[in-house]
């Protein structure tokens, strides 16, 4: 067995798995060539186990190094128009960017919401700054596109919830905690206007028309 | 319809979920579901699915299930990483690597299939037994094996132990030993970790006695009874039995087997028991197989086991697809208060490979000897439900699996796709 620096058996919290599962369906359905980008090296690790083979947008060595430790060979870069792009918390979001997607092309985005300075990713880490989910939206009107969906991962129903399980375990009823952290896990995505309440928003964005 | 023809049904199911990587598809759970990702799981299903083809092989004399078998075992082969882990190894939290139980139960699946190609003198079994022992000295024994605590733990950073995790990494150890005839896998890792497991496990006489606790936390334990769990430590105490003859192992595992028979209720066992209270569903239909199983197991040692209604509850769920319900009441989960006479959640019929396998490796060993199985006949699965509270409708065929409602695709899965592609906002839930 190959010694390597990467643990494949790290998992993020609840949250960004949600979020990268999201963006890997919406890559999935996407009829056409897509390509992803992420910000962090363990987001590229991320990527790498749901994604292995799809295109990144560009040669990064996170990703690189990240396949490697699945025993995965890198997949060329993506070129030419593209059907939809996913993006994990990028510091920006340019024109040419949208000018990398076709006509119907959709832009998948995992950013920070309301709650995200909750998460423990985002404690203590050197990673650049992330757009936040309205810095992002106002960015893609000016380069003609608009949000057609807003998820949020994590919002206050299920932060409740956790707390309320916590109090009742600390009644001595572990089974009405339980009880309560099935209700968090089913609470846990939300959509419409609470969703910018979230620890994290995941944006889906087209092109105007 | 005989058991015969149920594993005929159950092994065509099974290759409508084959992948190009493995056997895939969704997984609902009491922790949380995997909808989303449906790529090849190399969790332990592939104790099931590897054990269940053994036992046909056995039943019938038929080469075709030793080489159903062996491409099980040859996708965890393809898929095993570096790090002597395998990919998507983590069922429910999937698609991650380093799942416990799942990694030592591949192995357990792989080191069975190694064991049935050396007496069939096919010379390539010790392709998978170097795999299953590249896992456990990589990943088990360097990563998990806390010397302090005489035991495995759940996770490398974290002081842990979750009793049936660790039984089926003893009943991995073991079987590695056998194959290999060594005994320091035994003397130096199983054995002390059953008796920490033993050292749990309730004494006292009452509703709770025998059971084995789920798990400990940093030296604190975690007053949750899973009946399914405690079902699954049983195996490998059973076998420390046989090993070395000690009964404490024997009443351990007589002990677990018969808090398990005291609650059976309705041909079911309840999902969880504490201290004071219960969270009765979901109630297991296909995992049922691994509790059938253990019961068995213990027949021989004197253990009165009424085991035909939970059986009738198993053969009960098998569907006109071939899968197997995995559930009963995932819709009274959080209320914990069920109407048996409103329409199922769409959880509950869904069959998830990794809980088939429970039910197609017990159904296996009841297969006629001598025979061949008859021809499958299988049909689509389509019945109203609900999904988040409201009417829904779920069909599986042999190409995909869809949940509707009111006119919208809540999910959508074309088998044999590392995605779903659709997972609407109301079943997002993990």
């Amino acid at each position: 067995m190959t010694a390597t620096s990467i643990d494949v058996t790290h998992r993020p919290g609840l949250a960004y798995q949600q979020a990268f599962d999201w963006l890997a369906v919406c890559l999935h359905a996407a009829d056409g060539m897509v390509a992803y980008g992420a910000a962090a090296p363990w987001q590229w690790l991320e990527l790498a186990h749901r994604l292995p083979h799809t295109a990144t947008l560009s040669r990064a060595p996170a990703a690189r190094e990240a396949l490697a430790a699945l025993g995965l060979a890198e997949a060329a870069p993506a070129s030419g128009l593209l059907a939809a792009v996913g993006l994990v918390e990028p510091a920006e979001v340019g024109p040419a960017l949208f000018d990398r997607l076709s006509a119907d092309g959709r832009l998948h985005v995992v950013t920070g919401g309301r709650l995200a300075r909750f998460l423990a990713e985002r404690r203590g880490s050197a990673a650049a700054s992330p757009m936040s989910a309205r810095e992002l939206a106002a960015s893609a009107r000016t380069a003609g596109f608009h949000v057609v969906e807003r998820l949020g991962i994590h919002p206050p129903a299920a932060v409740w919830q956790h707390y309320a399980g916590e109090a009742v375990l600390a009644l001595g009823r572990r089974d009405w905690r339980d009880r309560r952290h099935c209700a968090m896990r089913r609470d846990f995505v939300v959509g419409g206007p609470a969703a910018s309440w979230s620890a994290l928003v995941c944006l889906t964005l087209e092109r105007d028309r | 319809m005989s058991d015969a023809q149920r594993i005929a049904n159950l092994d065509a199911w099974l290759e409508t979920m084959r992948g190009p990587d493995g056997y895939g598809g969704p997984v609902v759970h009491w922790w949380q579901h995997c909808l989303s990702y449906t790529g090849a799981g190399l969790d332990w299903r592939y104790e099931g699915i590897i054990s269940g083809y053994l036992a046909l092989w056995r039943r019938t004399g038929q080469a075709v299930w030793l080489e159903k078998a062996r491409r099980a075992g040859d996708d965890l082969l393809r898929g095993q990483l570096p790090s002597g882990n395998y990919r998507h190894s983590n069922f429910e939290q999937n698609p991650y690597s380093g799942g416990t139980p799942h990694e030592a139960a591949a192995d357990l699946g792989l080191l069975r299939l190694a064991g049935a190609l050396r007496e069939a003198s096919q010379g390539d079994w010790e392709a998978y037994e170097r795999a299953a022992e590249a896992n456990l000295r990589c990943y088990a024994i360097e990563r998990l094996w806390d010397d302090e605590a005489g035991a495995f733990r759940d996770s490398p950073d974290v002081p842990s132990l979750v009793p049936n995790k660790a039984c089926t990494l003893a009943e991995a150890l073991f079987a590695w030993a056998e194959l290999r005839g060594a005994d320091e896998p035994i003397e130096r890792y199983a054995l002390p970790t059953l008796h920490a497991v033993v050292s749990l496990q309730v004494q006292d006489a009452g509703r709770l006695a025998g059971a084995i606790p789920q798990n400990t936390l940093r030296g604190t334990v975690v007053e949750a009874y899973f009946p399914y769990y405690i079902a699954r430590c049983i195996p490998a105490l059973l076998r420390a039995h046989q090993l070395t003859g000690e009964a404490r192992w024997l009443d351990a595992a007589t002990a677990a087997g018969e808090f398990i028979l005291r609650h059976i209720e309705d041909d079911a066992l309840p999902q969880v028991l504490y201290p004071r209270g219960m969270n009765r569903y979901p109630q297991w239909r296909a995992a049922l197989g691994d509790i059938l199983r253990a019961l068995e197991l213990l027949q021989p040692y004197g253990l009165t086991a009424h085991i035909d209604g939970l059986a009738a509850t198993l053969r009960g769920a098998c569907l006109p697809s071939g899968g197997v319900a995995t559930a009963r009441g995932f819709a009274a989960q959080i209320s914990q208060h069920r109407d048996p006479a409103a329409q199922p959640d769409f959880r509950d019929p869904l069959p998830a490979a990794g809980w088939v396998d429970k039910a197609f490796a017990w159904l296996a060993g009841l297969v006629p000897g001598g025979q061949p199985l008859p021809p499958p006949q299988t049909a689509e699965v389509l019945l109203d439900c609900t999904a988040a509270g409201r009417p829904a409708r779920w069909r599986e065929t042999a190409q995909e699996m869809t949940l509707t409602a009111g006119g919208r695709t809540l999910y959508h899965w074309r088998k044999g796709e590392p995605w779903a592609r659709v997972v609407a906002p109301e079943v997002m839930a993990r």
